[in-house]
């Protein structure tokens, strides 16, 4: 399935871009690795898959918004805000996190850098290189 | 991007979209901007005229805004600015202090050089005038009414003086200044900004009653000397303006008072991740006395506080006489703004704050 | 032939692979900790000059009557709409200047002067191209679809006009890589999404339609009686712009020290592996300061697919870096002039036309390893054509 090109991107609220694979199948406790790199080299949002605007926002917890290094792929304010609201409440295995974090955190950014893994097997994390703001949910 | 606040007539709108068919995919804007900056509208910016100097740390930048401005903005409302640093653009709200529609075409804000704020100190000590910023409209609700109601209090420390500098000057301007009870704190003469404008502003104006406190003699105002300061202030509608605790102090005192309707407040907040994301419970030493900070004090002053015998120095970074390591979680340093979390770093007690939970090896 | 295991073409050992991965992790690092004030210069110098070359390059074109005058508008617009297509908005719309924090020079909102729309652009060329780099099958940049350019794709009796497309395809390359995003492949084989070809047509329909407007329509109708000298000025520009990008695009990949990889390699590559096939796959070639701003940095594709997203100012000072670690690892580091690298990249074009059978083939170039260990009278013949290496030599 990898590089199938011409896949409708469901803009389904119910379903994070980055939890689904191109064949349909959902698990909100991963991210994709295909579609993560996919929302970093086109520049589209990890919830809703259309293009991404500025500021761009990231969605975890608040480790990784003090390291600087996210699971969830790069997506719209409104998206991560909405993706919040949404998915934080059921706990454990939502957006990418196996387990329910602590406390959530949005980073807005000018720009982010893709790090891609360095093992087999390995996830792809994203670093906001000119951080705007940070909130703790 | 912001809407053209231009472009009021149909005229000017066609132009614009004969112009944007010529140059598309860019805009008219674009092109224009190679001539002379201001005239971009693409996104909002200005020309910094003048830094004028207010103290010894605070400054006043008159600002003249491009193309797409709207200046009747309403008193006591906040600006963004976008500052290019080494080749980023930082940004940050400040309250405008001057008067809308008069000043010429120019705003003015008024900054105060923060120790841990590296871009106040940037906007306040390294501007150069011509320089170009980016700006965002006016937002905030913080205003007076026109007109405004007949007894007025303010109360305000520090920076918060800027908006309501806005609002009396427009006040005044207008000749609608009412009943106004201004009760303004700062550390000292030296550190009050606008203390001369305001003295000369209450001789000629009886309507204004100007009381300034120097907190560095006579300590902060508490809610319970607000009785003596402004004996009539239930019977005003009151804006404040100031630091955090200030605010919140006085915040409870009207509620508990039932006045909290009356009581209209502007609170400067950091970037949250400076107030909000710092904090935690420090533990001093691996099975010592633990203690709840917020991310302003100190893990020095939370150490003193809790009993514990913190060696110290300058207190203000420089001797590392208070470096102790960090045995697990993070605290930033205030100076720099940077976190430090790994386990056995040094880090110095009198400048850095806990940024979640952490235990220091003492 | 194409290759499916990075490590056993270059005869790496693990460790190795993993210590370039490091290395190249450790320049970009270095870059990403640099990034500052010089860069936005350039990148705001670039702009100006390119806009400044624009507005003179259209205003000149008012006297289009006037040969002189046309000429020297058609290049100026033409050099205009290179510099745009290739230093500005093919660099910013990877995401090379979003660290500025500028929503003016942002890969969120650029859209750039030619027919295709950048959102298709960036889903083709940032994630088909990038990720799935010289992967058969996937990369469509193989060929756009149109042409043949490996051995290992199917030859076909229709591939006997491949001199005719190729050259269509150079003259009017903004409409081919306007199309590039629709997948021809996919539409053939019947596995597109209507829905999503619909709306992809729409939105290149609007765009080509606003170019059209501009450029063949509103431009000659200012200049009053002298519209069709700036329709034919405007459209000789664009048609500049077709052929400088087309022979750019064509050198990054094709050149004989390129080679192909098949699905195989894509399995959970890591970061180190990527960067390998990214060299492999990659071409650069040489050439002036002035050469390589007006082609982009293309010229240093090979750096510029190891770090995409890195400011393209930086491309010729990471180059240093990676040659030196090509040379001390034994990879193959493909450069050459400009005409050589199109000249090889031309003759692949010609020779793939015909079925294999009718054509020798230049065997896939052998890792500098390897062809230390053959004797003198085993080495493949045709060395000399397959481009410079910095570790053997013929």
């Amino acid at each position: 399935m990898v590089g199938r090109l011409g896949v409708t991107v469901t803009a389904d609220p119910l379903v994070p871009f980055a939890c689904q694979d191109d064949d349909g199948a959902v698990d909100h406790s991963v991210v994709v690795k295909r579609r993560a790199i996919r929302c970093a080299l086109s520049r589209i949002c990890g919830v809703c898959g259309e293009t991404l605007t500025r500021p761009i926002a990231f969605l975890g917890p608040e480790d990784e918004a003090l390291d600087g290094l996210f699971t969830f792929p790069p997506c719209h304010v409104d998206c991560a805000e909405m993706a919040l609201e949404r998915f934080a409440p059921f706990g454990d295995g939502v957006l990418g996190q196996p387990l329910a974090p602590r406390r959530w955190a949005i980073v807005t950014t000018g720009g982010f850098d893709l790090v891609r893994p360095a093992t087999r097997g390995g996830i792809v994390q994203f670093r906001p290189n000119s951080v705007i703001g940070t909130t703790i949910a | 991007m912001t809407d053209p606040l231009v472009d009021r007539s149909t005229a000017l709108s066609r132009l614009r979209k004969l112009g944007t068919a010529l140059t598309t995919p860019l805009s008219p804007d674009d092109y224009l901007a190679l001539i002379n900056p201001l005239w971009s509208q693409r996104e909002l910016r200005g020309r910094v005229e003048k830094v004028v100097p207010e103290t010894e740390n605070a400054a006043t930048l008159v600002i003249r805004p491009g193309w797409g401005w709207s200046f009747d903005h309403a008193p006591g409302q906040y600006i963004g600015i976008g500052v290019e640093i080494d080749g980023r653009f930082h940004w940050r709200s400040y309250s405008l202090s001057s008067v809308p529609l008069v000043e010429g075409n120019t705003v003015s804000i008024t900054v105060k050089a923060m120790p841990e704020g590296f871009l106040s100190d940037h906007l306040v000590n390294g501007l150069e005038p011509g320089t170009i910023v980016r700006l965002a409209t006016p937002q905030g609700d913080f205003v007076v009414p026109d007109p405004p109601p007949e007894k007025m209090l303010m109360l305000v420390g520090g920076s918060g003086i800027t908006p309501i500098m806005s609002i009396l000057r427009t006040l005044d301007r207008r000749g609608s200044l009412p009943d106004v009870v201004l009760a303004y704190s700062a550390r000292n003469r030296d550190d009050m900004m606008f203390l001369d404008e305001l003295s000369e502003l209450a001789d000629r104006a009886d309507q204004l009653t100007f009381i300034p406190r120097f907190t560095d003699d006579e300590g902060m105002m508490t809610v319970e000397q607000l009785d003596d300061v402004c004996h009539d202030w239930m019977a005003r509608e009151t804006w404040a303006c100031g630091p955090a605790p200030m605010l919140d102090a006085f915040s409870d005192h009207y509620r508990r008072l039932g006045r909290e309707d009356h009581l209209h407040v502007e609170r400067f907040t950091l970037a949250v991740a400076d107030s909000e994301a710092g904090g935690g419970t420090v533990t001093f030493g691996v099975g010592g006395p633990t203690a709840e900070v917020d991310g302003a004090t100190t893990l020095l002053e939370a150490g003193e506080k809790a009993g514990v015998n913190m060696l110290f120095g300058c207190r203000m970074g420089i001797c590392h006489t208070c470096d102790v390591p960090l045995a697990s979680g993070r605290v930033r340093d205030l100076r720099s703004g940077a976190e430090h979390g790994e386990p056995g770093e040094y880090i110095q007690t009198c400048i850095s704050v806990a940024a979640g939970d952490c235990t220091l090896s003492l | 032939m194409a290759f499916s295991d990075v490590r056993e073409y270059t005869h790496l050992t693990d460790d190795e692979v993993e210590a370039i991965g490091r290395e190249l992790d450790e320049i970009r690092a270095e870059i990403e900790a640099d990034r500052g004030q010089a860069d936005r210069d350039y990148v705001t110098r670039i702009i100006t000059l390119q806009r400044r070359l624009a507005a003179a390059g259209r205003i000149t074109l008012f006297a289009s009557f006037f040969p002189p005058a046309w000429l020297l508008g058609t290049v100026m617009l033409g050099s205009a709409k290179i510099l745009e297509n290739m230093e500005i908005g093919h660099n910013t719309m990877h995401g090379q200047w979003d660290w500025m924090n500028d929503p003016e020079i942002h890969s969120s909102n650029w859209e750039w002067d030619t027919t295709q729309p950048a959102e298709q652009w960036k889903h083709s060329h940032n994630y088909i191209h990038h990720q799935f780099t010289n992967v058969l099958g996937h990369d469509n940049d193989i060929g756009y679809g149109i042409l043949r350019m490996s051995r290992d794709q199917k030859w076909t009796p229709y591939n006997l006009g491949q001199p005719v497309y190729n050259f269509l395809l150079a003259a009017f390359f903004e409409y081919g890589v306007a199309l590039h995003d629709l997948d021809i492949e996919a539409i053939r084989k019947g596995k597109k999404d209507p829905k999503l070809l619909k709306k992809q047509l729409k939105q290149i329909g609007d765009k080509v339609g606003k170019q059209a407007f501009k450029d063949y329509l509103m431009y000659p109708a200012l200049t009053g009686p002298f519209f069709l000298h700036t329709l034919s000025a405007n459209f000789t520009a664009n048609i500049m712009r077709n052929f400088w990008s087309y022979m750019i695009i064509f050198c990054g990949h094709f050149p004989d020290g390129a080679v192909h990889f098949t699905e195989e390699e894509l399995e959970d590559e890591t970061r180190a592996e990527w960067y390998l096939r990214q060299m492999l796959g990659s071409a650069n070639f040489e050439g002036s300061k002035f050469l390589h701003v007006m082609s982009g940095q293309l010229g240093y594709q090979i750096e510029h697919h190891l770090f995409p997203d890195l400011p393209s100012n930086r491309y010729a000072a990471i180059s240093v870096k990676v040659r030196d670690i090509c040379k001390r690892y034994d990879i193959p580091y493909t450069t050459g002039p400009l005409y050589k690298q199109y000249g090889q990249t031309l003759r692949t074009i010609m020779k793939l036309s015909l079925p294999n059978r009718r054509t020798e083939d230049n065997p896939a170039p052998i890792s500098p390893r390897e062809s230390r260990r053959l004797r003198d009278d085993e080495r493949p013949l045709r060395r000399s054509e397959l481009g410079k290496w910095s570790g053997a030599s013929a």
